[in-house]
């Protein structure tokens, strides 16, 4: 793409705004519809189709009754509506029934929390590049503390050598394998910066990634239908897809998960970075902060102006990349 | 392997198209910020500068990140503390073995045996600039020094280390430099300068980047 490229040309595609009540569930929305009878006599066929399966599963006489109650949840999933639309009850069934298909798939018990934003927190980042070493501890930290698949050896975070004398991605490398680190390179770490007017989000004809009040722009897997606009969209190829099904070996599984963050993905649909939204909303730093030996990454409330972040800012030189776009990123790059 | 739950494919997908044809998408546009409207977003974080009210949730230590104590000598930084090192140092107190000064311990040495500290090589600074005296003195070794011979305890090196690396320490103090235990809500604990650096070889050591399945266990999370 273009770099110079404005946001606005790339924000055109807007949705729809909903028919009808949207506090009402999308059957409801479905049934409640004035359509000509033409257009209802194909939604009822296509309906039929999709739900024959899945009915017939749930009130199969035959069935165990496990194999009904599995059955049931997945009906239900079929049905969720967007998370964002949800009341809180409904956001518990949600977590709840991931928890029980989860457990009833592998016997295993899984914790999946649809907690909230905090108030008057706004969540920022800032990598030192002074300091990072090219361990790479934060990058097997992200990808074990968020379940990411482990057969394409997905990973949010890249950390790029480059060669001392200039900062240019074209030159650097991001799968190198030797001691760190190297004579006469230093390393940067790139990942979602969470953009405080993020592309991404603007481009989803579904509206399955947005940004929540304090700052993480994160993805409802159930309406990504994998359509990877968000991926073009986004400045600094911050967005994975999964091409397969995701897997996790059970022992490597991190169980305390939730439905923005790090709860399993399915085969097509785009993941991204979410700031460890499972661990931040509990206090805790990312655990690329946390994994960190260096403590060349610093995450803290962006509103607080007595937090680390916020010192840094006001302390640094720092720099983002393409801040050209306007795209505002939350991530500060600095050096010492 | 736990895959997930993967009920729909192809059916699922014409249904959901249909769907969405009929419905827009449901949800309703999420409020975008304005970045250039009134300033920049930065400006705008400035304007809207006020304390902010406690998060409603609190950082908490890990065991193996130690004992928190509080970090004096910084007025112009909001209070912070840092991790104490004197209850996890191996052969504290100093004064079980140096119950004498340091000119009494070298009579006491034999040639024909091993030093005492054998494992500590100091590899922090040429000889004439520092050795070992420069920060643990002559006399109480359960204390550190500084340069005019002032009395700093073991769990406050950082005002050892300021007298040389001011400006690595000001960071510090700062939050830019160092790093943050327990998490980003309050209250705030940094790792002290020992606490990362050895202070007899305070460089960082090459080695291999991290790959997945090689030390796990050592892992931080959950």
């Amino acid at each position: 793409m273009r770099v110079n490229q404005s946001i606005d040309d790339l924000v055109q595609i807007q949705p729809a705004p909903p028919p009808g009540d949207a506090s009402r569930n999308p059957v409801e929305q479905l049934l409640g519809l004035q359509v000509d009878r033409r257009t209802a006599v194909a939604m009822a066929g296509t309906a039929l189709a999709a739900g024959a399966g899945l009915l017939n599963a749930a009130f199969n006489p035959f069935g165990t009754a496990e194999s009904k109650e599995k059955a049931k949840l997945e009906w239900a999933e079929f049905f969720q509506g967007n998370f964002r639309l949800m009341s809180s009850d409904e956001k518990q069934d949600t977590v709840r029934r991931l928890e029980r298909l989860y457990e009833m798939e592998s016997g295993k018990s899984i914790r999946v929390s649809a907690d909230g934003p905090r108030e008057r927190v706004l969540y920022g980042y800032a990598f030192n590049v002074s300091r990072c070493e090219g361990y790479m501890d934060c990058v097997r930290a992200c990808v074990q503390e968020n379940n990411q698949d482990r057969s394409s050896n997905m990973a949010y975070i890249r950390i790029h050598e480059h060669e001392k004398g200039e900062i240019n991605f074209e030159h650097a490398s991001d799968d190198f394998y030797h001691q760190v680190p190297a004579a006469g390179h230093f390393y940067i770490g790139t990942q979602c910066y969470h953009c405080q007017n993020p592309p991404c989000t603007k481009v989803c004809p579904t509206q399955a990634t947005w940004m929540e009040p304090d700052g993480i722009v994160v993805v409802d897997y159930n309406w990504c239908i994998g359509c990877r606009y968000c991926m073009a969209a986004c400045p600094y190829d911050a967005r994975r897809f999964n091409w397969s099904d995701p897997s996790v070996p059970e022992e490597e599984l991190n169980p305390n998960q939730h439905y923005l963050g790090n709860r399993m993905r399915k085969k097509g649909v785009v993941e991204k970075c979410t700031f460890c939204i499972q661990r931040s909303r509990n206090g805790k730093s990312p655990a690329c902060v946390e994994a960190c030996p260096t403590g060349a990454r610093i995450f803290g409330n962006l509103l607080d102006p007595d937090s680390e972040i916020r010192w840094v800012l006001a302390n640094k030189k720092v720099f983002r990349l393409k801040e050209d776009l306007g795209t505002e990123p939350k991530l500060w790059y600095f050096m010492d | 392997m736990a895959s997930v739950v993967q009920p729909m494919g192809l059916v699922a997908l014409i249904f959901l198209f249909l769907n969405l044809l009929l419905t827009g998408c449901g949800a309703k546009a999420a409020p975008t910020a304005e970045p250039h409207a009134h300033g920049t977003f930065l400006q705008q974080l400035r304007q809207t500068d006020q304390p902010v009210p406690h998060p409603g949730v609190e950082s908490v230590l890990a065991k193996r990140d130690g004992v928190a104590v509080p970090v004096e000598g910084f007025p112009a930084h909001p209070p912070f503390q840092t991790i104490a090192r004197s209850n996890s140092m191996e052969t504290y107190p100093c004064s079980q073995c140096h119950d004498k000064p340091l000119a009494g311990m070298l009579a006491l040495r034999r040639k024909d045996q091993p030093n005492s500290h054998w494992q500590v090589k100091l590899q922090h600074a040429p000889d004439n600039i520092m050795s070992c005296q420069t920060c643990h003195g002559e006399g109480d070794m359960n204390q550190l020094v500084t340069l005019t011979g002032k009395q700093v305890s073991m769990d406050a090196p950082y005002q050892v280390c300021a007298q040389c690396h001011a400006s690595q320490v000001n960071d510090w103090a700062g939050g830019a430099h160092g790093k943050r235990l327990g998490g980003w809500a309050p209250p705030r604990v940094v790792q002290t300068c020992t606490g990362c650096h050895n202070p007899h070889a305070p460089a960082f050591e090459s080695r291999w980047p991290a790959v997945l399945g090689k030390g796990d266990a050592n892992y931080p999370g959950r």
